[in-house]
């Protein structure tokens, strides 16, 4: 595949896990640390998960063709390489959570990771609706030369 | 455009030709047209009988084990052609490769929908499912959609 052709897939999805994530931190902050008060670099926080978590995405490609449970173990090992990256730069930065907040953060990470893949995948859904439109027009036109030359035979 | 038929009588030097100022898209529709047309393939069938078929009738070529298999409707051919040859011989006539293996007839092309990672299935109009990869996808949609492939 074309470098070309990946760049705006990728850009798709970044800014897609980017917006997910945001909306995922607001969530989790409101619910756990309703009391913290967060300065401005939070806000690169979601662009640097969602950039990391798109990386991690070329776990999932390969030259050769994967069959669906080829490409489902490698979404989890892409699922678990992120979960591994955001609880352990938290825990870098000296963040602990509690066990409840570590089944929810881990489920909620999960959800957003279900939920970028599934935009994609309605992005595709869209993609592939058009495509067949155009495609009943590409074959019509054929068609019509085929009618065309009836015609004349007649 | 005037459309003429003149009979002749040798059938070995029937012809179309196309007379135009200018070699337009529509012209090219023509050509293929008339390419695609009682064009015939010799094949080998399962009963290791040698037939010709039509290549409008050829949902897909395959490629398995060094060889490369045409699917009709009814029966499947083994032909003497490789994978690429297939490819370059017959993309006039509406065939285009959609994974390393298969060349389909986009004439058959039912439609296609969204797999996992960002692959597709096309669907064929005898009920087949082929896989196209993520690398061919772009171009078939080019073929089919032109100019506007980029808003899918």
């Amino acid at each position: 595949m074309k470098r070309r052709d990946t760049l705006p897939e990728f850009v798709i999805t970044f800014l897609v896990c980017t917006a997910c994530i945001t909306i995922l931190e607001g969530v989790m902050g409101m619910l756990f640390f309703p009391e913290e008060k967060i300065g401005y670099d939070a806000f690169f926080s979601p662009p640097f998960f969602g950039f990391f978590s798109v990386l991690f995405g070329a776990v999932t490609n390969s030259k050769k063709e994967l069959g669906i449970r080829q490409v489902l173990f490698r979404r989890l090992i892409h699922l678990l390489m992120i979960e591994t990256m955001v609880f352990g730069l938290n825990y870098v930065c000296g963040i602990t959570f509690s066990l409840m907040e570590f089944c929810v953060l881990a489920l909620a990470i999960a959800i957003v990771f279900v939920t970028v893949y599934g935009v994609i995948w309605m992005n595709d859904l869209r993609s592939a609706a058009l495509f067949n439109e155009k495609l009943k027009v590409y074959q019509n036109q054929q068609l019509c030369y085929n009618d065309c030359g009836r015609k004349t035979n007649s | 455009m005037k459309v003429k038929i003149r009979k002749i009588l040798k059938k070995e030097e029937e012809q179309v030709v196309i007379e135009c100022v200018e070699v337009t898209q529509e012209v090219k529709d023509i050509y293929s047209y008339a390419l695609t047309k009682e064009t015939k393939i010799p094949g080998l069938t399962d009963n290791q009988r040698m037939e010709q078929f039509c290549l409008e009738d050829v949902y897909y070529f395959e490629a398995l084990d060094e060889k490369v298999f045409a699917y009709t409707g009814k029966q499947v051919y083994e032909i003497k052609m490789r994978l690429y040859e297939v490819e370059a011989a017959y993309a006039l006539h509406h065939f285009i490769r959609c994974s390393k293996s298969v060349v389909l007839n986009l004439m058959l092309l039912e439609g296609i929908s969204p797999a996992l990672n960002g692959r597709f299935f096309a669907h064929m109009k005898n009920g087949e499912r082929l896989m196209i990869s993520r690398g061919y996808a772009q171009k078939i949609k080019q073929v089919v959609m032109g100019g506007s492939s980029d808003e899918a």
